[in-house]
């Protein structure tokens, strides 16, 4: 019979106070380096003091910055608690005043194990938890070593008996050493990898216009850095030197060369660090997710949790049958980058397994495929976009050359070929029990959701709209965005409706 | 046997009839309580007193002189008010709840119509708002919220306080009825 360990409040591991270190450490650097440098370039002419003065109240300075930080991150460490008992986690912090927060584990949605290099020396990691209860982690435990971090995975994961047990019972506290933590052993449940080659094709696939607005952005900052602290205006310098090179076509055909390698490089380099080692495991009742090279990053998604799976790929990718498919789960917020759960599948296979896992939708569909109604482009393309063509060709006829007019027309033109492709190939399927999406222009972009997740349906009339009976419908979800079918024909919207409810209020009334 | 396959989710492959199923069409519609014109008309009057102050402090900061200067202006904001006024109005006309056995249903908007559907298990929680004008008419607005996120609530309007107390009573109770 083995202990539960947790049952009794436990204290962050003392590893913590040193990953507090280095992340302050982290924090401080640049500045520290940078404002370093300038109280060394400084010649003593700031406020008639001496650079040694100067230099040494810097450092003063920052050693008290420093430990004063240091001195909060040490309290938090020494009043934080956490505890796992009758299927709950109960986090106490605080030192003047105490905070109490319960999470009950059958509201868990998903936990996150994130290991950097300096988890990866010191063999520990970090534990995220997420609960539906806001977009922020309600419980993230430091330096947490990896067989610890494996023993309450095992608890949290939804197969593990623990989770609704008490750990007094002796019987079910055996249970929470649990490993590994499911059903099915890890190395026979099906799994999809990325290969070197599939990695190599999905950087070059990327978006490069976006990396190199990245790169400039990058260098702007930092050149911006510089003259702020350094006081070097390195964007005056570049200008000068431009201003004093005469550029043949053959020198800007070598800067694009050189910008477009820079680019692949970085794009090479950005997908290598975060989908290398890639890995999905489709437990029976959970997913698991690896990815990262330097930054290892172990997902696990209880299955049930999952409230909707999307999938995009662009021209080329959809070429070579490479998609980047994402798992939505409650309260995922789009700004945490680390929360968010994407796949890059490669190939048919992989993605109708990783649809499959989610939902089966080999079924029969039920009635016709929905597509947005030929009014849709027309008032897009001809009310609205024509409209704004109108005022600015007027607009640009009268106080620009009459040749600029041209821009508009194109731009609509495009628009409105845009659109027209897009009606075409929106394409919404209703099954049994789920709706299935395809719609893109370029690209394409697909929505899996499962009716049972559908939260509220709603349906959207504008005069135009009633007056050629056809209704927007929108369902919200709890992960992922809305689905929105515009302008469908008004009865099939109502049946649409009356279905998705029909369906939850069924469902329900069984489960009751 | 493939593990992806081995076992299937709960209430997958569930069957409907047609038959089975109610249609939003029948329902009928309960209009919303006639102070709520009222109530969003004094709430429009007092954000129009603040815009009408903004654009006099503008005309005197611009040195706007001439009474043709000032006719328009008051013209323009008089045929605003009006045409909010009516809007408004119309509204409040087209606004309308329903509630059957496992759903509530919400309805708005006169040019731009919107009928929202919320099964009652799938609310989260609910908030009674009662602003200081619908507090003076006796009104309440009950705001429905789901796992869906903040953004998306379904707003009931136009209920008395008793009636938002008593809806928000009786979603609970449906939510406790299902959960036992």
């Amino acid at each position: 019979m083995m202990y539960n360990r947790w049952q009794e409040p436990t204290r962050l591991p003392k590893m913590a106070l040193l990953f507090q270190g280095a992340r302050l450490l982290r924090q401080l650097w640049p500045l520290i380096l940078l404002l370093g440098a300038r109280a060394l370039l400084n010649d003593g002419s700031s406020g008639g003091k001496t650079r040694a003065t100067t230099t040494t109240w810097f450092v003063f300075g920052g050693i008290a910055f420093f430990l004063v930080l240091q001195i909060n991150e040490l309290l938090r460490w020494v009043f934080f608690r956490y505890q796992l008992i009758d299927g709950e986690f109960i986090v106490q912090s605080g030192w003047l005043s105490r905070k109490r927060t319960v999470i009950p584990l059958a509201r868990i949605q998903a936990v996150h194990q994130h290991q950097n290099v300096l988890h990866r020396i010191t063999q520990t990691c970090k534990l995220h938890i997420d609960t539906a209860g806001s977009q922020e982690e309600e419980l993230s435990i430091e330096g947490l070593s990896l067989s610890d971090a494996a023993a309450l995975r095992a608890i949290l994961h939804p197969a593990a008996p623990v989770a609704s047990a008490s750990p007094h019972d002796p019987v079910e506290v055996e249970a929470l050493s649990i490993q590994p933590p499911a059903a099915v052993p890890s190395e026979t449940a099906p799994s999809v990898s990325m290969r070197l080659v599939d990695l190599l094709r999905l950087s070059a696939t990327e978006n490069h216009l976006q990396t190199l607005l990245l790169v400039l952005l990058f260098l702007f900052g930092k050149m911006q850095d510089m003259k702020d602290y350094l006081g070097i205006d390195t964007m005056e310098w570049m200008v000068e030197q431009s201003d004093s090179v005469r550029l043949g076509m053959q020198a800007v055909a070598m800067l694009a060369l050189f910008g477009l390698g820079v680019t692949l490089l970085v794009s090479l380099i950005r997908v290598v660090l975060r989908y290398g080692g890639f890995n999905v495991q489709f437990q029976p009742d959970a997913l698991q997710m690896k990815w990262g090279l330097l930054e290892t990053r172990r997902k696990l998604v209880p299955r049930e949790r999952i409230q909707q799976v999307t999938w995009k790929s662009n021209w080329l990718r959809q070429r070579l049958q490479l998609y980047v498919m994402r798992v939505h789960i409650l309260a995922e917020s789009e700004g945490k980058e680390d929360m968010l759960l994407r796949m890059p599948i490669s190939g048919k296979t992989g993605w109708k397994r990783v649809l499959d896992y989610y939902k089966d939708v080999s079924g029969q569909q039920i009635g016709a495929t929905h597509q947005p109604d030929l009014r849709w482009w027309i008032r897009r393309t001809w009310v609205f976009a024509f409209s704004v063509l109108v005022v600015l060709v007027a607009t640009l006829g009268m106080w620009a050359p009459l040749w600029t007019i041209s821009f508009p027309i194109v731009l609509w033109l495009y628009f409105a070929g845009s659109w027209w492709v897009w009606r075409k190939r929106f394409r919404g399927e209703l099954f049994a029990d789920a709706y299935l999406l395809h719609r893109g222009v370029w690209g394409y972009n697909g929505s899996l959701v499962r009716l049972a997740h559908v939260q509220s349906v709603s349906l959207h009339q504008s005069p135009y709209m009633r007056a050629h009976q056809l209704a927007t419908v929108k369902m919200q979800v709890a992960g992922g965005n809305a689905v929105v079918i515009p302008y469908l024909r008004e009865a099939d919207a109502i049946a649409f409706v009356d279905y998705v409810v029909g369906y939850l209020v069924a469902q329900q009334l069984e489960v009751s | 046997m493939d593990a992806t396959q081995a076992q299937p989710l709960a209430a997958q492959q569930k069957q409907l009839f047609w038959a089975d199923i109610s249609t939003i069409v029948d329902i009928n519609w309960i209009p919303a309580d006639a102070r709520l014109v009222p109530v969003r008309t004094w709430e429009w009057t007092i954000w129009f007193l603040v815009l009408v102050a903004i654009a006099i402090a503008g005309g005197v900061v611009a040195d706007l002189v001439g009474w043709i200067w000032w006719s328009i202006i008051g013209i323009f904001f008089t045929c605003l008010y009006i045409t909010v006024w009516f809007l408004i109005r119309k509204s409040c006309e087209a606004t309308a709840y329903a509630f059957r056995d496992q759903d509530v249903l919400s309805r708005k908007g006169w040019l731009f119509q919107q009928t929202h559907v919320v099964p009652v298990h799938k609310i989260q929680h609910m908030v009674i708002k009662t602003g200081p004008i619908e507090k003076r008419y006796g009104l309440a607005t009950l705001k429905l919220h789901t796992a869906a996120g903040s953004f998306t609530d379904i707003p009931v309007v136009g209920l008395t306080a008793e009636q938002a107390a008593q809806l928000k009573d009786w979603i609970t109770h449906q939510n406790l009825r299902h959960d036992v």
